[in-house]
C-alpha cells in the first residue's frame, strides 16, 4: 500500500503569536540536547553548544512545554502566547 | 474594577473549570470562568472521549448531545506482529461488560466525540447556571493578599478578585506555578501522546467500521491506538513511555510511535476503505503520575484536573477526573463561603476528599496496573498469547491435520504456558491484593481444598502433553 506523507508541519493550525513566549538563557544552557529530544515539532537545534529556537517556532509550536519541563537546568522560559493567538485544535 | 469581583475565580474553560464554574453558580456564588482560547476546547485534544462514569456522577450529562457524539458498542484489541511486519497476530473483539455497577456501564465503553463540541457543550451549561465566560483571557498571575491568593490577573492588566480561585488551567498551569505549588512537572511524572486526525467519509466510516469505533494495538515492540469519529478518526501513540524515557532512548518516541502506526496493516485498510486524508497533527501533554498528588491546594487556590495532575496512571484518562476533581473543588469552595475561611488549612479537605473519592480509588488501582502493563513489551506476555493462538488453531481448530493429532498437542502446549502464566500471575496478584486481600486468601484456602480432587486430572494431563 502506498507509503502516506505526512508533513506535521502542514497539519497544524496557528494565530502566530505577535510576542515571544519562549525563551532560551544561553548563561544556563548546558547544550544537552534534551528540548531538541522531546520537541514532537522539531523546533529546537543547537548551535556552538547551546540550544537554538527555530526562527519560526511561533508558525508551529503546539504549546505543549515539553521543552520546559525537561530542561534540566531552568534555561527556558515557556509561558503562552496572549489570549486569542497559538494552537488552534479544530478535531481535538 | 469593581464589577471584577467575585465569589470564585475559575482559570480555564476545559471540563474541568466548566464542572466547577456550574457547580458554583448552581450554589448561589457569583463566579467568572476564564479561557485563553477563542473558544472553549480550542487548545485541548485527547483520544478518547467520556467514560460512562460520568453519566455516573453527573445528571446533566444525560442531555448530552453534540454532532460527533458516538458510543463504543464494540472495541477491537489487536496484537500485533513485531515491526517491520505490520499485520495482525491475534484480535480480541469486546461488547461492553455484562455485569455493572450502574447501567452505563453495559451501554456503551466510551463516549466518543470531539473535545471542541464537547467542551463548548460544557461551557454552555456552566454559562446557563449564571457562570461569567470570559473567551481570549489569559491568567498570567495570581493576586495575593499576605500568603493567600485573592484573585488572579490577565495578560493585558485586567484583575479578577475572589476569596477563592479553582486552576483548571492544564497540565503545564501557570497558576499553580504562580501560587508557588510547583515549578514544573518531572520528567517521569509526564508524557505526550502524539496524535494524526484524519478526515474521512461518514458514509464509508458507517459501512466499513459499523459500531466499531475503539481499535487498541499491543506488540513487543509498539502500542497505540484508533479511534473512530463520525467523520474522522485519530491514530494515537502508546500512551506507555514518560518524557524521562524519551531523553533516555534520545528521541521521540511519541512522534515516532504515531508514525509508526500509520504503518500497520489495518491502519492502511481503513484510511482507504474510508477515503481518509490527515487533517491535523496533535501533541497532548499530560501529567502521569504513579503517586497521588497532594499539593493541588494552597490559601484560596484549589487546582483542578490535569493542573492537579489527576489524570489516571493506567490509561490516562483525564476528562472524567477533571470533571470530578473541580466539581469538588467548587463544592469545597462553596463550604468556604458558609464558614468565611479560605485558608490553606480549611482547603485541604479538597485533597483529603479527592484522595478518598472515586478519583482517588481508581487513580491508586490504575498506577498498580500501570505497573503490571509496564512489561507488555516483554516477549513472554506475547509468548502466552502465541501459545494460546496455537492451541487453537494448530490443536483444535486445525483444517491442516487431523482432529486427533490437533487435540493430543493441546496439553503439551497449555504445559509450555505454564511459566507464561507464572509471568502474568506474578504482576497481576499484586493488583488482585490491592482491590481485596481476603478474597485472595479465600481463593487460594479454596484452591487448597480442591488439590486433592485436581491433583490426577493435572496429571493426566502432562501425560497427554509428553506423548
Amino acid at each position: 500500500m502506498s507509503e502516506i506523507i505526512l508533513e506535521k508541519r502542514e497539519l497544524v493550525t496557528v494565530n502566530p503569536s505577535p510576542v515571544d513566549f519562549i525563551s532560551v538563557d544561553p548563561e544556563k544552557c548546558v547544550g544537552c540536547r534534551n528540548c531538541v529530544i522531546i520537541c514532537g515539532m522539531d523546533l529546537w537545534k543547537i548551535r556552538d553548544n547551546k540550544a537554538e529556537l527555530n526562527k519560526d517556532y511561533k508558525l508551529y509550536c503546539t504549546e505543549c512545554a515539553s521543552c520546559y519541563t525537561v530542561c534540566d537546568f531552568d534555561a527556558i522560559e515557556f509561558t503562552y502566547p496572549p489570549a486569542g493567538y497559538g494552537i488552534v485544535y479544530k478535531r481535538g | 474594577m469593581s464589577n471584577n469581583n467575585y465569589d470564585l475565580v475559575v482559570v480555564g474553560g476545559g471540563p474541568g473549570g466548566s464542572a466547577a464554574a456550574k457547580e458554583a453558580a448552581d450554589n448561589g456564588l457569583k463566579v467568572v470562568m476564564l479561557e485563553r482560547g477563542n473558544f472553549c476546547g480550542e487548545k485541548n485534544s485527547s483520544g478518547f472521549g467520556l467514560s460512562p462514569k460520568a453519566y455516573r456522577d453527573f445528571d446533566y450529562i444525560h442531555d448530552l448531545d453534540v454532532p460527533s457524539k458516538w458510543p463504543t458498542k464494540f472495541g477491537v484489541m489487536h496484537i500485533v506482529k513485531p515491526m517491520p511486519q505490520n499485520g495482525d497476530r491475534m484480535i480480541w473483539g469486546f461488547t461492553p461488560p455484562k455485569r455493572n455497577s450502574y447501567p452505563q456501564a453495559s451501554e456503551f465503553m466510551i463516549q466518543m466525540m470531539y473535545r471542541p463540541e464537547f467542551d463548548q457543550w460544557m461551557a454552555d451549561k456552566a454559562v446557563a447556571a449564571g457562570a461569567d465566560l470570559k473567551l481570549k483571557t489569559l491568567a498570567a498571575d495570581v493576586i495575593r493578599d499576605g500568603t493567600n491568593v485573592v484573585g488572579v490577573v490577565d495578560g493585558d492588566g485586567n484583575e479578577y478578585r475572589a476569596p477563592v480561585v479553582i486552576a483548571a488551567d492544564g497540565a503545564h498551569s501557570l497558576m499553580a506555578q504562580k501560587a508557588g505549588l510547583r515549578k514544573k512537572w518531572r520528567k517521569d511524572d509526564v508524557t505526550v501522546l502524539a496524535t494524526i486526525d484524519f478526515k474521512a467519509d461518514p458514509d464509508r466510516i458507517a459501512e466499513y467500521c459499523g459500531d466499531t469505533n475503539v481499535h487498541i494495538f499491543m506488540g513487543p515492540d509498539r502500542g497505540g491506538y484508533v479511534c473512530i469519529f463520525r467523520d474522522g478518526f485519530h491514530i494515537g501513540s502508546r500512551p506507555a513511555k514518560t518524557l524521562q524515557s524519551e531523553i533516555e532512548a534520545g528521541k521521540n518516541l511519541s512522534a515516532k510511535s504515531a508514525r509508526d502506526n500509520l504503518k500497520l496493516d489495518f491502519v492502511q485498510r481503513l484510511i482507504k476503505a474510508t477515503r481518509a486524508e490527515p487533517q491535523e497533527w496533535q501533541l497532548h501533554f499530560l501529567p502521569w503520575l504513579k503517586s497521588f498528588p497532594e499539593r493541588i491546594y494552597t490559601g484560596g487556590l484549589m487546582l483542578g484536573g490535569d493542573a492537579a495532575g489527576v489524570p489516571e496512571p493506567f490509561m490516562a484518562e483525564g476528562v472524567w477526573q477533571a470533571m470530578y476533581s473541580s466539581r469538588l473543588a467548587a463544592q469545597v469552595a462553596v463550604r468556604a463561603h458558609n464558614d468565611k475561611d479560605f485558608s490553606k488549612k480549611y482547603l485541604e479537605q479538597y485533597m483529603v476528599e479527592l484522595k478518598t473519592s472515586p478519583v482517588g480509588v481508581d487513580f491508586t488501582s490504575g498506577a498498580v496496573l500501570r505497573d503490571f502493563f509496564s512489561q507488555w513489551t516483554s516477549q513472554t506476555f506475547y509468548d502466552l498469547f502465541d501459545n494460546l493462538a496455537d492451541a487453537m488453531f494448530y490443536g483444535m481448530l486445525t483444517m491442516a491435520e487431523p482432529h486427533a493429532e490437533g487435540m493430543l498437542r493441546v496439553p503439551g502446549i497449555l504445559v509450555e504456558m505454564i511459566p507464561q502464566l507464572m509471568f502474568l500471575a506474578r504482576y497481576y496478584f499484586p493488583i488482585a491484593e490491592e482491590a481485596s486481600r481476603d478474597k485472595i486468601k479465600n481463593f487460594i484456602e479454596g484452591i487448597k481444598k480442591m488439590a486433592p480432587m485436581l491433583a490426577p486430572m493435572m496429571k493426566g494431563g502432562m501425560t497427554g502433553g509428553q506423548s
